[in-house]
């Protein structure tokens, strides 16, 4: 029994080797086809000419000339004289019909004529002519004597020119059966050809014909193959699913085993409850990459921005407050006021980073933008009409990866391709990871950067899908009104970020913002609404409060204009903060 | 009144008509019958080399059946012998020294490049270089020329030209 795979392609390639014959073979005879017929044109004018330019007329019309030349000098009497060149001028008549004879395109048509013997014909009758013309001087002169000479010499003469015309129509007769002959060879060639040329086509039709049978047999054999893989990974798909709703329990049941009677200790127990929700965090963002992303979720799943993003937070603001992590978020006014996005889907793919970033140690600060991306927009087809959202996470943090992670996150597009999944697993851990292939699952990504003074910042994109005729949040959201000063202290402060963007919101929510670092000598402080404590730990604000109210005594500060700013700020929190103080002086606007 | 005889004499001597061809100081070598209005003799015009040297010449580089290379032919301008003569007629009857004689249609000199050569090569043609006069066409510049339609039109050792009008 041959290969049947083997036995496959030796077929294949057979029918292919044979469609190259064909088509070779097609074009050679097109292209001969094509020469022939130019051949044959050619042939044909050639054979035009000929009959046209024949020697036939020339020969015949020297033998009438040769008459008429006689003819003149049969009449010639003593009246005639002096003949003044008459007899010159019918001379050259006669030679003109010579010339004809040997010269141009039809003298080297004569010449091929009866073997030679017509150029030496010519040759002697030209010779005989050239001898009357010696004869003709004294004719001029009026030597009528020389009339019979000539005569007779002409009559001697007549036999050869008649012999010459038979010799020539002979020749002449034979070229064109030739030329005829020639005409015919080819266009028998030309038929024949056109017969090949035929077969040639219908055998190609006929290949054609089967590779379109064994094209379409592929395509229909290709589209099983795919549906049968389409179903295979349909099944893994729901098995892993099935297996990761399996851990769900354990793990609930591992927290839920943890009563405050058990042996460990409190820290212990936040250690190990920290963790299971961790994994079970895990677990949903594996369960999140292995379903099938649908699109049309998105749209019954319509948030507004403000809610999407403080909400995020809403879950991390007792370990974050706990560590005494500090944390601002601002949006940037230019962003629309509503997206439409999966809240499931968002939290899965963000709160990764943020958890494990933000959790990762104490005393830490954190600057949220979020804001538009300036990457493309994903052409997967997952969204009808997105927009990338950029999610900027600034922080103090320094020791957060491996050299080798850092390396992974600030060149991903060109690291990509050459790790491997489990490559980032061992060095980015098992949410970032997750998160990364999420991300650009969905047409984001997620990158690094290092700042100077080696804090990290990330840069996560991600698109949303846009709502029709949204406003931008500057538009929907009302503008306060009043004066905020601000008083942040360069002893604690080591991170100017957080106030930066702190002045930012400020400023968009349409107040007015002025500085310092103490109260001496500050006039905008006098003047401003609302003095905030900004950019101080909670620590650091509890030592600088008493400071800060001397200062008030002193110049006349009102002492609960003085207000420390929360730790956690979100779109919010803030604005709820800010209209409760300002409400009290001047009222929102 | 005067203006108005001025007007009158200035029309009469301005038609073809009544021009007059002068008379031929040397030997005649061609001779224009038919259709003319404009005559040196009775009945016909009779031209000299000198006279149709006279008339608008032009030159003619081409290849032809009678000769292995291209030939320079220069001559008079078919349009300049009959608007010479006052030819009003469509076709020409041309007669050569042998009584050879071809017809060639006036529209000819319009469609193509033609001239009535009287040297080629620089030197006048001889008798028995197919002078004095030779109709040549410029088979070069047109592969519509290069058929025996116009190889015979094209008539040599022209000696007379019968101006004809002949109902299309």
């Amino acid at each position: 029994m041959p290969d049947t795979s083997l036995f496959v392609q030796m077929k294949q390639r057979v029918h292919q080797l044979i469609l190259a014959a064909t088509l070779t073979a097609l074009l050679l005879l097109g292209a001969l086809v094509v020469y022939l017929s130019m051949q044959a044109n050619e042939a044909s004018y050639v054979n035009a000419r000929s009959a046209f330019e024949s020697s036939r007329w020339n020969a015949l019309q020297l033998q009438v000339q040769t008459y008429r030349f006689a003819n003149y000098l049969q009449r010639l009497s003593k009246d005639d004289l002096p003949l003044q060149g008459d007899s010159l001028f019918q001379y050259d008549l006669l030679m003109s019909r010579i010339d004809l004879l040997r010269t141009g395109q039809i003298g080297d048509l004569v010449k091929t004529f009866g073997g030679g013997r017509v150029t030496r014909l010519i040759n002697i009758i030209n010779g005989e002519f050239e001898l009357i013309g010696a004869s003709l001087a004294r004719l001029e002169q009026g030597d009528l004597a020389v009339v019979s000479n000539i005569l007779a010499r002409l009559e001697v003469t007549d036999t050869r020119i008649n012999e010459l015309v038979v010799l020539v129509n002979e020749g002449a007769n034979d070229h064109v059966t030739e030329q005829r002959n020639q005409l015919n060879h080819q266009l028998e060639l030309l038929q024949n050809l056109c017969v090949l040329l035929t077969l040639t086509l219908a055998a190609l039709l006929i290949l054609l014909r089967q590779q379109t049978k064994q094209l379409q047999t592929l395509r229909s054999q290709g589209k099983q193959l795919e549906a049968q893989l389409e179903a295979q990974a349909k099944q893994h798909t729901n098995e892993l699913i099935c297996l990761v709703k399996q851990l769900h329990p354990s793990v609930a049941e591992l927290v839920g085993g943890l009563s405050p009677q058990s042996e460990l200790s409190a820290a212990d127990t936040r250690r190990i409850r920290f963790k299971a929700q961790q994994l079970d965090r895990n677990l949903n963002a594996i369960q999140a990459l292995i379903t099938p992303f649908e699109p049309q979720h998105l749209k019954e799943n319509l948030t507004a921005t403000v809610e999407v993003f403080d909400t995020l937070f809403e879950q991390l603001i007792p370990q974050l407050r706990f560590q005494h992590n500090r944390l601002i978020l601002r949006l940037d006014p230019s962003l629309p006021a509503q997206l439409t996005t999966d809240f499931v889907l968002l939290q899965q793919t963000i709160s990764p980073l943020l958890e494990s970033v933000m959790l990762h140690d104490s005393n830490q600060c954190f600057a949220l933008t979020i804001q538009t991306s300036d990457l493309p927009v994903p052409t997967n087809g997952l969204f009808q009409a997105p927009i990338m959202v950029q999610c900027h996470l600034q922080t103090s943090v320094k020791d957060f990866f491996s050299e080798a992670a850092k390396a992974m996150l600030i060149e991903p597009l060109h690291n990509s391709e050459n790790d491997g999944l489990m490559t980032y697993v061992c060095e980015l851990g098992v949410s970032l990871t997750l998160m990364k292939l999420r991300l650009e699952q969905l047409g984001g990504g997620l990158r690094l950067s290092i700042k100077p003074d080696q804090t990290l910042d990330f840069l996560l994109d991600l698109p949303f899908e846009k709502v029709h005729l949204a406003p931008t949040l500057a538009v929907k959201t009302a503008p306060l009104s009043g004066h905020i000063h601000l008083v942040k202290s360069e002893q604690f402060d080591g991170h100017s970020y957080q106030n930066t963007i702190l002045v930012h919101i400020l400023s968009n929510m349409g107040l007015i913002v002025s500085q310092s670092t103490s109260l001496v000598n500050q006039e905008d402080a006098t003047k401003a609404d609302l003095i905030l404590l900004a950019n101080h730990n909670p620590i650091a604000a509890m030592l600088t409060l008493p400071e800060l109210h001397k200062d008030q005594d002193e110049y006349d500060i009102p002492t609960e204009a003085l207000i420390p700013l929360p730790a956690i700020i979100t779109f919010a929190t803030l604005r709820t903060f800010l209209q409760r103080f300002l409400g009290e002086h001047h009222g929102s606007a | 009144m005067l203006f108005r005889v001025f007007f009158l004499l200035t029309l009469f001597f301005s038609t073809p008509w009544t021009q007059a061809l002068p008379l031929p100081d040397h030997a005649p070598i061609l001779t224009v019958t038919g259709a003319i209005k404009i005559t040196n003799q009775p009945g016909k015009a009779v031209f000299d080399a000198a006279m149709l040297a006279r008339l608008e010449q032009k030159v003619v580089v081409t290849h032809n059946p009678w000769s292995t290379s291209a030939r320079r032919y220069r001559g008079v301008t078919p349009q300049a012998l009959l608007d010479a003569v006052g030819a009003d007629g469509n076709v020409l009857r041309i007669k050569a020294l042998n009584n050879y004689i071809t017809e060639v249609p006036v529209s000819d000199f319009r469609r193509f490049d033609v001239v009535f050569a009287t040297h080629v090569d620089g030197e006048i043609m001889s008798v028995r270089s197919k002078g004095p006069i030779m109709l040549v066409y410029n088979f070069d510049s047109s592969p519509t020329l290069q058929a025996e339609v116009y190889y015979g039109r094209s008539i040599w050792q022209i000696t007379s030209i019968e101006v004809i009008q002949r109902e299309p």
